[in-house]
């Protein structure tokens, strides 16, 4: 069992998607993230093994590294293309009941923002924390942030803003979120943001990078 | 309205080598980098630039880069763009993670290419006039406050090179750029520039500090 843990866990965090992936090249040719996942379900390891033992610890351990700038985005983009594909085994246990997300975070790129890089980093990041994502896209308003937290009322909210000039967007939105529901949790990202921004308009957290905001959503 | 004098580029005769490209995005994806380079190839940028014979200072551009525009007796305003082209490419990518997250790497590569190229053509024209020329200012950058874009625009004919600007002054097509560059008898160039402006995420000071 430990054996099919551990390679799982090293595909994910070397971005190893499957057999056919050329990518990383010391491992071309070799099963991948996806047919080890089913494999592993099929000799009787426990989806929430998998779920725990490998998937989230593989993609922290990935996060971590690209927070000290030991990776490169495409190879956490590769990670969580490699987690993404042994997630789609666990689909069924997640729908079942067997084994549950840790809760839904809600994304979105502010009112005026076209920028989706970034936002969709983070969101990949999260879903291999074991969240579920909603994610609004981008240029979202205030409104539709709303609705979403309205449909999921113990989510986290989670805002995205590239330009100088819609920081000025994200203020009216989590401004008009934080009069509603003062309890929600809001954290916001972007390169023109600081903690004391975030502070000063009523977010919870400025998260710098995607760890920092899975470290503050799983605390 | 000063006039406006348009050019295009093809990125065909500006084109960036694969190890330009993975020093950016880090190695292991050269074969997805040589593909998607190869399409921007087909691109045809499109520049404008007009010359405002005075210098602009407007209270957005902040006083660091004003202190250097004081100086100038024109200004050279542009914009650059890949236009339609870029969006195109992104659009066929868009549901893979990787190859957006290359394609928009290489984008934002060739609109710098593009960028420098338009700013050697206007000193080369100051050059002729035996004038000297600055760097170039883009609103959004070393203090000059990205609402700044609209006091830019209003010296440009309407939707010059197919620019629109939004109501948060975003550029769309996405890969373009927008600037000044000083003109005048005491005006040069900086090698290094970021010592006016304090801004330690910036992409500029990443890429020519880091």
């Amino acid at each position: 069992m430990d054996n099919y843990i551990e390679k799982i866990s090293i595909c994910i965090q070397k971005g190893k998607i499957n057999m056919d992936s050329p990518y990383p090249p010391d491992m071309k040719g070799l099963p991948g993230a996806d047919e080890l996942t089913g494999e592993a379900l099929k000799n009787g390891v426990k989806a929430n093994e998998i779920l725990t033992g490998a998937m989230i610890p593989a993609m922290g351990i990935v996060g971590e590294l690209f927070k000290d700038k030991k990776l490169f985005v495409p190879q956490v983009l590769m990670s969580a293309k490699a987690m993404n594909s042994a997630l789609v085994h666990l689909k069924p246990y997640f729908t079942s009941g067997e084994i549950k997300r840790r809760g839904t975070f809600i994304i979105g790129t502010v009112a005026g923002d076209l920028h989706d890089i970034g936002k969709n980093l983070v969101s990949m990041m999260i879903e291999g924390s074991g969240w579920d994502v909603i994610d609004l896209g981008v240029d979202v308003k205030s409104e539709q942030f709303l609705e979403a937290v309205k449909s999921n009322p113990n989510a986290v909210l989670g805002m995205s803003a590239l330009l100088t000039t819609t920081m000025e967007s994200m203020e009216k939105s989590v401004r008009h979120i934080r009069d509603l529901y003062p309890n929600l949790r809001i954290l916001v990202g972007g390169a023109p943001l600081n903690s004391e921004f975030a502070s000063r308009i009523g977010a919870n957290l400025y998260a710098p990078n995607p760890q920092v905001a899975v470290e503050y959503l799983n605390s | 309205m000063a006039e406006f004098t348009g050019y295009t580029f093809p990125l065909s005769e500006n084109s960036l080598k694969t190890e330009e490209i993975v020093r950016l995005t880090g190695p292991g994806f050269e074969d997805e980098i040589l593909r998607i380079n190869q399409a921007f190839l087909n691109i045809n940028a499109l520049a404008g630039v007009t010359v405002i014979e005075r210098s602009l200072t407007t209270p957005e551009m902040g006083s660091k880069i004003s202190k250097i525009f004081e100086k100038a007796e024109k200004t050279a305003l542009f914009v650059l763009t890949l236009g339609r082209g870029y969006e195109k490419i992104a659009e066929t990518y868009r549901g893979d993670s990787l190859l957006y997250y290359l394609t928009d790497v290489i984008a934002s590569e060739y609109t710098e290419v593009i960028a420098h190229v338009v700013n050697r053509k206007i000193a080369e024209y100051a050059s002729s006039l035996g004038l000297g020329s600055s760097n170039r200012y883009s609103p959004g950058y070393c203090g000059w406050k990205l609402s700044g874009q609209r006091a830019l625009f209003s010296f440009l004919p309407p939707i010059p090179c197919g620019i629109e600007l939004t109501d948060s002054s975003l550029m769309k097509p996405v890969k373009s750029i927008s600037g000044a560059v000083a003109i005048g008898r005491n005006i040069r160039f900086q090698k290094y520039d970021c010592g006016i402006c304090k801004d330690e995420i910036c992409l500029y000071r990443k890429k020519f500090i880091l």
